[in-house]
């Protein structure tokens, strides 16, 4: 917000403007100036970043959760050798007539969905509750919420939010069911430095063309997830894949 | 506020509505406007703090509901704060045993704190401030402190532009009255007047 003081009936002479000018000076003179500690900026940020985690769990929204997932995703797959560990990916063929994929995820005791691999403003769950959360996918508990992904350079990742209540308190993990190939790597990097927030708000505001819709199963549940693809001057061609689960399914 | 800038923040709402992250761009705009506002009022850091904590949680609480008006999120986060401050000021009220509760908002005479941090002068024109009506006084803290237009001021305290503006410039000749001594009775309920009216006969 800019500073902006207009003319609210001041005199019309050079006395009066000046009288009036000096009242102003007044006015905003006499406000009390100072600054939040650093200290407490950091906490409060902190805090609401934490807030917004709960917030999220308590609200699951596929559509909330795609860009997120992507960004915990992509921080796995960009700066560590974690793998695929959470997930033995079974692939049946790719889209065959049908139109169908099958993804059956098989725990295997690996780390859950990235979450210490990325700042606290987007995780920040300790490693204790992290554990207890990585017990409880492993056990079977979790729920698939929604699938999203992102083509670039033609290689596609993709990546299941699934929910887990631990501690009765409901959590939203991310784990990756396709890997990115790595040389498709520079481009995604260029991609999400440079155009993805753009690519996103396209997408909510129903600005890039669905090129295609598909069903998966993921953790036995029927998913259809809609394809948006659009050139991005630079990058090439860009497809987001989001889907949610069938009710009944 | 320029169409350009509130164009940046709906795409940022967008974007806050997806990762967090991109809310950190409401807070690392506004949150030092925020707290400004609330220790201008408070005179507190302490208080200052928990009320600009309070403001962003509420706001971060409710961002799904938040719906645009035409200005930016700061107005949005400038109502909510003026809320808490009341609150506040209720709570001063009530401990002070004073029964307008009108005059809480700027009125350094509720504030023992008021005496140590600000100058005679902004006591001075606080306490003619603190003599205005409390949304009439909002209006001109608003503008004369935290520099909002009217139209932002509008959606701060939930009024029409034309009333603001009016409220505004009524406001301000009051203030210029009260300072003057030409307002009210100088000698007790006009302490600022009484102080305007000392330096021009000292001069």
């Amino acid at each position: 917000m800019k500073r902006e003081h207009d003319d609210h009936g001041h005199g019309g002479s050079g006395e009066g403007r000046s009288a009036d000018d000096m009242l102003d000076r007044l006015l905003r003179d006499s406000a009390y100036e100072g600054r939040p500690r650093d200290e407490f900026k950091r906490g409060l940020h902190r805090e609401l970043a934490h807030n917004f985690q709960i917030h999220r769990r308590q609200n699951v929204r596929t559509a909330v959760v795609a860009a997120a997932a992507v960004v915990v995703a992509f921080a796995a797959f960009q700066f560590t050798d974690v793998g695929s560990d959470n997930f033995a990916l079974v692939d049946t063929g790719g889209v065959v007539d049908r139109g169908v994929k099958v993804y059956e995820p098989t725990f295997r005791g690996g780390r859950v969905g990235g979450g210490e691999l990325v700042g606290d403003s987007v995780v920040s769950l300790d490693r204790e509750f992290l554990e207890r959360i990585e017990e409880a996918t492993a056990a079977g508990e979790g729920t698939l919420v929604g699938v999203n992904g992102w083509t670039v350079a033609g290689s596609t990742m993709l990546i299941a939010e699934i929910r887990v209540v631990v501690d009765g308190e409901p959590v939203i993990t991310s784990h990756e069911l396709q890997k990115m190939d790595s040389a498709a790597a520079p481009a995604m990097i260029r991609f999400i430095k440079t155009a993805r927030e753009d690519f996103m708000v396209a997408v909510e505001q129903g600005l890039v063309p669905v090129s295609g819709t598909e069903f998966m199963t993921v953790l036995g549940r029927r998913v259809l997830v809609t394809r948006y693809t659009r050139e991005v001057e630079g990058i090439g061609l860009v497809t987001h894949w989001r889907g949610a689960p069938l009710d009944g399914s | 506020m320029s169409d350009g800038e509130l164009d940046i923040e709906k795409r940022w709402m967008v974007l806050a509505r997806l990762d967090p992250q991109a809310f950190d761009r409401f807070y690392d705009k506004y949150c030092d406007a925020i707290y400004r506002y609330c220790l201008r009022r408070t005179l507190d850091h302490a208080t200052a703090e928990d009320l600009t904590a309070e403001t962003f949680l509420q706001a971060q609480r409710s961002l799904i509901r938040f719906r645009w008006q035409g200005v930016t999120f700061g107005a949005y986060l400038y109502r909510i704060a003026q809320n808490l401050v009341r609150m506040q000021a209720r709570r001063l009220v009530r401990e002070a045993r004073l029964s307008n509760t009108e005059t809480a908002l700027a009125d350094p005479r509720l504030n023992p704190l008021a005496q140590v941090v600000l100058t005679e002068e902004q006591q001075s024109v606080r306490t003619a401030v603190a003599q205005l009506e409390a949304s009439t006084q909002e209006i001109l803290l608003l503008h004369y402190w935290e520099g909002l237009t009217v139209p932002q001021i509008a959606a701060v305290v939930g009024m029409n532009p034309t009333t603001v503006k009016t409220r505004l410039r009524r406001g301000r000749l009051r203030v210029r009255k009260l300072l003057l001594g030409e307002d009210g009775d100088p000698a007790t309920d006009d302490p600022a007047g009484a102080d305007a009216k000392r330096r021009r006969d000292s001069a």
